[in-house]
Parts: C-alpha cells; sequence; structure tokens
C-alpha cells in the first residue's frame, strides 16, 4: 500500500504511527465533541426547515462502535477461534482489536478565480491564488451500513433544472437538496460524518494551515517528448538528419526485444486530474467564502477544484482546525501569522 | 479595456487618495504588509472596521447604471442572470485587486510621474537592515495594470554601463518618489534610449 494511502486509511505500520501520533481522537481539533457539534448542526437545520433526507442515515451513537469490526462482520468474517473460546468473563475485551482510525474531517471544493499578490510583513513577496467557495453544501452521507465506506458527498454551486438530466436532478429531490453544479466525495471518519443540507463555509480552514489541492491541469494537447518528459533533443546542425525533437533511442537490442510498459513518449499532455500538496492557506474570507492560498492551484480559472487537510502534514505541523466543522461563523477575515524573519518561507 | 479603468482609477488615487479615501472610511488600518513600517516602528493592529470598509469599496466602484450587478461573490443560486463563470471569476479578481490598491494608498502616495520625468527613488533594501537606497534616472515606461502596476527607470553608471530596473508601484518596499525634472515625450514608452548615447538620459 503506498505510504499515502496508509496515512489516509490509519492502516499503517508502527513507524508512522508514530509519525502521525495518533493521540485521543479529539486532541488536535476544537474542544467540542463530535456529538455536540452534530447536535448543534442538526438543531439549526430544523430551525431553517430543511427537508431531512431518508438517504442521509446518520446513527447517533455511530462513533462508539468500531467501524473496521462492524464492516468485517457485515461480509460475514468470522472472528478467530482464540477469541470466541475460553473465555468465562464475557466483559473481556477480544485479543484482536482494530487500530484506531486517524480522525477526518470532511474537505471542501471550491472554484478557482485567479492569481494575485501580497507582501507580508518581512516585505517579502507571497504569490496567491483566489479560491471562492460557492455554497458548498452536503448533498448526501455515505455510511458503511448502506454504501460500504463512509463519506460525505458535497456539492458546490448551482445549475439551471432545464440544464440537468432527469436521473441528476431525481438524485438532488432524493436528497432534498438544491440543484448543484459539481459534487464530489470525500472520505471521512464516522465521527466526522455531517447531515444533509449542512453548509461548508471558507472557515471550515483555518488561516496557517496546510491543505491539499486537486484539479484538472490545464490541457496542452498532444505534445512532443521534449515537452511532454523533458528530453534533451538532437543537436540542430552538424549533419543531424530529421531528428531535432526526436526520442532517440526506444530500448535494447534481442533482449529483451520489446518497449518496456511505461516508455515515455509523445502524447497527451494535461487535462488530468492532479494534486498539489501542502498548500499554505495565507488568509480566509469567512463572510465572502474566499480563500488565498500561497503558489499555483491546477487548472483554469473557474476550475473546480477539491481542498483538503494535507495528509503529509503531521497534527503538530497544522494548527488547531475545528471538527467536523465550524458551527458558528465568523465574519473576520483571518490572515496567517508572518513568519519569525524575513528569510523563512512557510512551505 | 480593463488596463484602461485602472489607469483612471491610479491616476485618481495617485493625486488625491489620501484625503479621498481618509473621509471615506474613516480610521481604517492594515492588516499586510504595513503593520510594520519601514524604520521598524509598529503600526496598530487591524481593526474590525477592515470588514466594512472593504466591502464599501465594491460599492465605490459600481458602475452608476440602474439594473446595478450584484456583488461577484454572491453565491450563484441568489443570481437571477448568471453569466459564465470565468468571466464572473475576473469580474471578483478585479475587485479584490481594486480593493488592495486602496489598503495601500492609505499609507502610500506617490507624485503623479509618467515616462520622461526623471526620478529619485528611495527603497529599503531588507537584505541590508532595510537601509535606505537612492535609484535615480530616467522612467522609460509605466505600465498601468492596477495591484500589479509597474514602472521602469533606466540610467547610466560610469565604469558600470547602462541600468534598467522594473520596480512594482504597490511594492512596501519603495518609500518615496520624486520627480526631478521632465522632459518632452511624444510616446508612452520610451525604449529608443536604449539605443542612444547616455547623456541624454544620464542623471
Amino acid at each position: 500500500m503506498s505510504v499515502l494511502k496508509q496515512l489516509r486509511t490509519g492502516r499503517c505500520c508502527q513507524r508512522l504511527s508514530n509519525l502521525l501520533q495518533t493521540a485521543p481522537q479529539q486532541s488536535q481539533y476544537s474542544s467540542l465533541s463530535p456529538a455536540s457539534v452534530l447536535a448543534a448542526l442538526q438543531a439549526r437545520l430544523a430551525d431553517s426547515g430543511a427537508v431531512p433526507s431518508s438517504a442521509a442515515h446518520v446513527p447517533a451513537t455511530h462513533w462508539q462502535q468500531s467501524p473496521a469490526l462492524e464492516a468485517l462482520s457485515r461480509r460475514g468474517y468470522v472472528q478467530p477461534a482464540y477469541a470466541e473460546t475460553s473465555s468465562d468473563e464475557e466483559d473481556e475485551a477480544p485479543k484482536k482489536v482494530a487500530k484506531p482510525q486517524r480522525p477526518r474531517r470532511s474537505g471542501l471544493i471550491a472554484v478557482k478565480a485567479g492569481m494575485t499578490h501580497a507582501w507580508d510583513e518581512h516585505g517579502a513577496r507571497i504569490p496567491l491564488t483566489v479560491l471562492w467557495v460557492d455554497s458548498c453544501q452536503v448533498i448526501q452521507a455515505k455510511t458503511d451500513a448502506r454504501h460500504g465506506y463512509t463519506a460525505l458527498q458535497l456539492g458546490i454551486g448551482s445549475k439551471r433544472a432545464k440544464r440537468m438530466p432527469a436521473k441528476e436532478r431525481g438524485h438532488f429531490a432524493q436528497a432534498g437538496q438544491p440543484l448543484k453544479r459539481k459534487l464530489a466525495e470525500f472520505r471521512v471518519t464516522e465521527d466526522a460524518l455531517l447531515p444533509a443540507g449542512t453548509e461548508l463555509r471558507a472557515d471550515h480552514f483555518v488561516a496557517g494551515q496546510y491543505v491539499d489541492i486537486q484539479g484538472t491541469t490545464l490541457g496542452k494537447g498532444f505534445q512532443g517528448v521534449m515537452k511532454r518528459w523533458g528530453f534533451a533533443g538532437q543537436p540542430a546542425s552538424h549533419g543531424n538528419t530529421k531528428a531535432h525533437r526526436k526520442a532517440g533511442g526506444t530500448g535494447a537490442c534481442q533482449d529483451p526485444g520489446k518497449i518496456w510498459k511505461g516508455k515515455k513518449m509523445a502524447g497527451q499532455m494535461g487535462n488530468k486530474l492532479r494534486t498539489v500538496l501542502s498548500v499554505w492557506i495565507y488568509k480566509v474570507d469567512p463572510a465572502r467564502n474566499l480563500l488565498w492560498v500561497r503558489g499555483q492551484v491546477p487548472g483554469h480559472k473557474g476550475n473546480f477544484v477539491k481542498i483538503e487537510d494535507a495528509v503529509m502534514k503531521t497534527v503538530q505541523q497544522q494548527p488547531s482546525r475545528p471538527f467536523p466543522t465550524v458551527v458558528e461563523h465568523g465574519s473576520q477575515i483571518v490572515t496567517a501569522p508572518a513568519p519569525q524573519n524575513a528569510f523563512q518561507v512557510p512551505h | 479595456m480593463f488596463g484602461r479603468v485602472c489607469s483612471k482609477l491610479a491616476l485618481l488615487r495617485t493625486s488625491t487618495a489620501l484625503a479621498n479615501l481618509e473621509s471615506a472610511v474613516g480610521q481604517a488600518t492594515l492588516a499586510t504588509p504595513f503593520t510594520r513600517r519601514w524604520d521598524g516602528s509598529a503600526a496598530p493592529a487591524a481593526s474590525s472596521q477592515e470588514g466594512e470598509a472593504l466591502s464599501s469599496t465594491f460599492k465605490k466602484h459600481a458602475p452608476s447604471v440602474h439594473n446595478t450587478p450584484s456583488a461577484p461573490w454572491t453565491p450563484t443560486d441568489q443570481l437571477r442572470k448568471r453569466k459564465h463563470l470565468t468571466k464572473r471569476m475576473g469580474h471578483l479578481m478585479q475587485v479584490l485587486e481594486s480593493e488592495q490598491m486602496d489598503v495601500n494608498t492609505r499609507v502610500q502616495t506617490f507624485p503623479r510621474f509618467s515616462a520622461g520625468d526623471f526620478l529619485e527613488i528611495k527603497t529599503a533594501v531588507p537584505e541590508n537592515q532595510r537601509r535606505e537606497a537612492v535609484f535615480k534616472g530616467l522612467c522609460i515606461a509605466r505600465k498601468w495594470r492596477g495591484w500589479r502596476s509597474t514602472f521602469t527607470v533606466r540610467n547610466f553608471i560610469t565604469g558600470g554601463g547602462g541600468i534598467e530596473r522594473t520596480f512594482q508601484l504597490y511594492t512596501p518596499h519603495i518609500l518615496q518618489i520624486k520627480v526631478l525634472r521632465s522632459m518632452q515625450t511624444r510616446r508612452a514608452k520610451l525604449y529608443y534610449f536604449r539605443n542612444r548615447q547616455p547623456r541624454e538620459y544620464r542623471i
């Protein structure tokens, strides 16, 4: 399993566990318990008159059960023999216990608005990308019992009913949510599930934290090896015949007698889904739902991007973030604190 | 089109910026990057008035037509008429950058200058404990792009040769710009001085 997947699922070796420093579940996040946050969000939805959907089946005590064991029992896995036999006391804990998963909260979908820049306190210039969260709402909560995995389906933007196929309209009607332009799923742990209709705003992320941003890169079309893979090419003159930008050799001789799979060749470049890791959030505007992040973000202006907490940052490297989301939204624009000296660049 | 609109706004700022804005936005203060002045003293921290002041910028620059468009950060489901996202995001960037310019012009004021003016620019060099350095020369180009505006200054140093330097207009490193004298020009960009004798543009 790749390192990224290990970190995301929590099924990692001892060394990575130490890196994550899996503490008790709510230590790195706000002091509010998921139960109280969920209750507050559900109360707010009830007050606003939102129709509770039948699809968002979120049991109240789901975080008290072990999700891994539940999944295994649902699939018909029989517990090992030593756990069943010779146990006189019924409250003896089973010897095989699933490792506690690192709590994982939802992300956001946003629209790439464009790039600008700012100068920090020391006068260092920071290139910035502006991301706009265009009313991102929870459409559906995917649970282990019903769907086989735990995730939140978020929707962003708006689309006219006329321009939407009937199947898509039916999906939103069943969820009881307004029609959205773009849907995306975010794998979460069960204690981070949110009721359908919850709006996630820009202050879901904290200024100064690191995030991963995923988007479809700019399409460059069919490109040659020099642009696509950075090949050096061949000389422009000195007798070179019609081979200035070619790849040159593609393999060995009779052995292996073939071209290996994955050989770098000309082809489609760009227009692929790519993730930029550990992007630093410079400024958050909760009132207007804007995020300023450092550096570049894949895709065009007007592109939809997925934003999630950085997977390659430890808990100690991130500031305190709201879990599972913010309950009371602020209105102050928050800028990340500048580094200690002028030559320390936060990456 | 955007360039010309921004140039007119920039002219307004450079001539009467501080007085107009101080009256309009009151005791507004900055969050970045001028919380620390160039001489090391700290400016007061940002107040809650920043939010209201920034939203007033949009109202100030909104066109005076009957069906005034709503703010570019309005959620799409609240819009009656929806233009393409790329257009709306371009408008959003324009509004955000003009807000940033308004914030900066509260502390930065520059004289009105153009290509053909001999300038003396005082900068604070960050690599040298923010000591003051002076750069003199002829302004050969002025690029009007709002928040991204720049100007290029050319000079000739004996024993060194010709030197050109391009400054970002709103950088916090520029402390003062002074116009020494002007020459008559019939162009906006004076790149022909690169092929002329240094005595014509040296100062």
